[in-house]
């Protein structure tokens, strides 16, 4: 088991180096940002001081290695077009779309999974039809979609709930619901289809024969062995919802990364791009990696494989 | 009588149509018998036992009949209920025992699991039992194999943990064991049938065996029915029904199968089994039977007293 992890965390580590390599060259190849930073009628000798100051003229292999060297310490550079520490956007940013992603997702286990169960446990009966339909109109709303009608209807309509921004713990509930029921539906269908089929194995069967009661035969001897691909796809659907809320968080004005993303993005701001991809790729590798080790914990094949 | 299973009728409702791949069977079991069921594949056997444990899979259902248990109707049973009667008196070894064990869980735990259903142990006590069972199923090095996981573990040692664990109970009336030896090699079988005859005789429990293998049931049924088509068609004490008997499709599958220390040539049936969701209207042999007559295509015979213990579905059962 040592050995498993130390090789999977090996791996992660050199992963996450080959996408900053990547990261590093694809900005530098897809334009200038000096001449974004700077005014159209800067001089020559203006260019060459913004140069310096940021360190783009020395050697590739440099300025890498110092770009690498001071994310390790927190440093990720300051923001061309906020004039403020990337670091500090982060800080400020970063916990609200964790919030948001997280709530997407608690909505996703506690109402997905749960639901996917009992639909595949009772299937063609009522839970069953009312689980699926849920889940059909989660897959085929689109979420910008969802969200207006979220907004007409609870804010608008009935006045209830907030229609933007974040106060108070009421205003995360829409977002969470625009972001999360797709992943919920995705959850449900997933959890059904592997819940038929370990339900119709034989050991599910030798479960019931031995008289054990429903609720064991169905959540510790089919589930158990259901949560293997639930489980992966949940982790998945984990790191969609983090780097996905761009919808839902300009829909209801939610301060997070999304809409940190498209301003960098539009502004060019290379410095916050490139600390965005990078702390966005670092999470789904590491995310990756403890899905993994789990996976490892809960599969005794893999395990001893 | 220690089970009496009457008119026993599996139904499904599939998009194909209705089909009862069990259609109104009757047999009934002593205590400490043994009653062999065989037939071709797709007969029913399996359904069959299934329906008597009350686990016939969705969409199916049983429609009809009595599983009496010491005159206890199953069938009326509450599903808490069943479930102790699952758990002490009744239990079975599924045809395919290897894939039947939870991939997820330690064998030991899922021993014990059946253990606690219907005794209540301390967790000491708990382990010596299931290291017990273990090693009464005859499982080398019991104590340190129970922690192992079933793909650990070679076919014929899940085998024998699947056995171990459908003699869990204290209280154990009824075995059913559903082809139990197919999957294995031909000396684990031998070990693994003088195992079970053993047990009986330790525990006394009626046996239901279903197989193939005539060589096996000769060897550990007091009687046999045969199956054909979701029906009984003959059934009478094992000796009597391979040496005398009466309906065609039994002499067919007799001639057909492999006998033990017997060389003989083996003839295949002609032509298949009918499809379960077109029976034939009569009988359900006389498409494949040799000596088939108008009256076998049109109506379904009843059965036939032959001895006081042996009886035939055929028009023609007293004629040869
Ligand atoms: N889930 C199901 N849905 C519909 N029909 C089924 C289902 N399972 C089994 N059957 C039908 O029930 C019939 C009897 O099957 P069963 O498994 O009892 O046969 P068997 O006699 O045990 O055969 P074998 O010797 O191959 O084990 C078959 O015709 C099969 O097609
Ligand atoms: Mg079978």
């Amino acid at each position: 088991m040592g050995n498993f992890i130390l090789g999977r965390l090996l791996q992660a580590v050199l992963t996450l180096f080959v996408v900053s390599l990547f990261i590093f060259l694809l900005v530098r190849l897809t334009g200038d940002p000096k001449q974004v930073l700077l005014p159209i009628e800067a001089s020559i000798e203006q260019y060459a001081q913004l140069e310096k100051a940021l360190g783009l003229d020395d050697p590739l292999p440099e300025q890498y290695v110092r770009w690498v060297g001071k994310m390790l310490v927190g440093d990720f550079g300051t923001s061309s077009s906020r004039q403020i520490a990337v670091s500090q956007l982060l800080r400020e940013r970063f916990p609200n779309t964790l919030m948001l992603a997280g709530s997407g997702f608690f909505l996703a286990i506690a109402v997905g999974l749960p639901l996917g169960v009992l639909s595949a446990a009772h299937r063609g009966r009522g839970t069953d039809v009312s689980a699926r339909v849920f889940a059909i109109l989660g897959q085929s709303m689109p979420s910008f979609w969802l969200g207006i009608m979220l907004l007409m209807l609870f804010p608008v309509r009935l006045g209830v709930l907030p229609a933007g921004g974040k106060s108070g713990w009421t205003s995360i509930i829409l977002p969470a619901v625009t972001l999360g029921w797709f992943s919920t539906a995705s959850l449900l269908r997933l959890t059904r289809s592997t819940m038929m089929e370990t339900l119709s194995s034989d050991y599910v069967k030798l479960a019931r024969i031995k008289g054990l009661s429903e609720r064991t035969v169905i959540w510790k001897h089919a589930f158990k062995n259901a949560a293997l691909p639930v489980l992966t796809l949940a982790s998945l659907l984990l790191f969609g919802l983090i780097t996905g809320t761009i919808i839902a968080e300009t829909v209801f004005a939610w301060p997070g990364m999304g809409s940190l993303v498209l301003s960098a993005v539009v502004n060019r701001d290379f410095v916050v791009v490139q600390a965005l991809v990078i702390v966005i790729s670092a999470m789904y590798i590491f995310g990756n990696l403890t899905v993994d080790i789990l996976y490892a914990f809960l599969n005794p094949r893999i395990r001893y494989g | 009588m220690l089970l009496e299973v009457k008119n026993l009728r599996v139904q499904f409702d599939t998009l194909m149509g209705l089909s009862s791949p069990v259609d109104g069977i009757s047999f009934s079991l002593e205590k400490g018998e043994t009653l062999g069921i065989v037939g071709e594949s797709g007969c029913g056997k399996s359904m069959s036992a299934s329906a008597i444990l009350r686990l016939v899979p969705p969409p199916g259902r049983i429609v009809d009949g009595e599983v009496l248990l010491d005159g206890t109707d199953l069938l009326k049973a509450s599903a808490a209920n069943m479930r102790q009667v699952r758990g002490h008196y009744m239990s079975m070894v599924l045809q395919d025992p290897v894939a039947s064990l939870n991939p997820v869980f330690p064998i030991g735990n899922q021993v014990a699991e059946a253990v606690t259903v219907s005794q209540r142990l301390r967790r000491r006590s708990l382990k010596e039992k299931v290291i017990e069972l273990l090693q009464r199923v005859r499982i080398p090095s019991a104590e340190n194999r129970i922690y192992e996981y079933p793909h650990q573990m070679s076919g014929g040692m899940r085998q024998r943990v699947a056995g171990a664990i459908s003699f869990a109970s204290n209280d154990l009336k009824v075995l059913i064991a559903d082809e139990p030896t197919t999957a294995l090699d031909v000396t684990v079988q031998a070990q693994y049938l003088d195992l079970l005859k053993e047990l009986q005789a330790d525990v006394g429990f009626g046996l239901i065996f279903i197989s193939h293998d005539i060589g096996a049931v000769a060897e550990l049924c007091d009687k046999v029915s045969v199956m054909y088509a979701g029906k009984i068609v003959e059934t009478g004490p094992t000796r009597t029904i391979i040496n005398h008997p009466r309906h065609p499709y039994t002499k067919a599958l007799l001639d057909c199968l492999p006998r033990l220390n017997e060389v003989k040539r083996l003839e295949p049936i002609g032509g298949e089994p009918p499809n379960p969701f077109a029976f034939p209207p009569g009988c359900r042999f006389a498409p494949r039977c040799p000596r088939a007559t108008e009256l076998c295509h049109t109506q379904y015979p009843d059965f036939v007293q032959i001895d006081e213990n042996h009886d035939a579905a055929c028009w023609y059962a007293n004629e040869s």
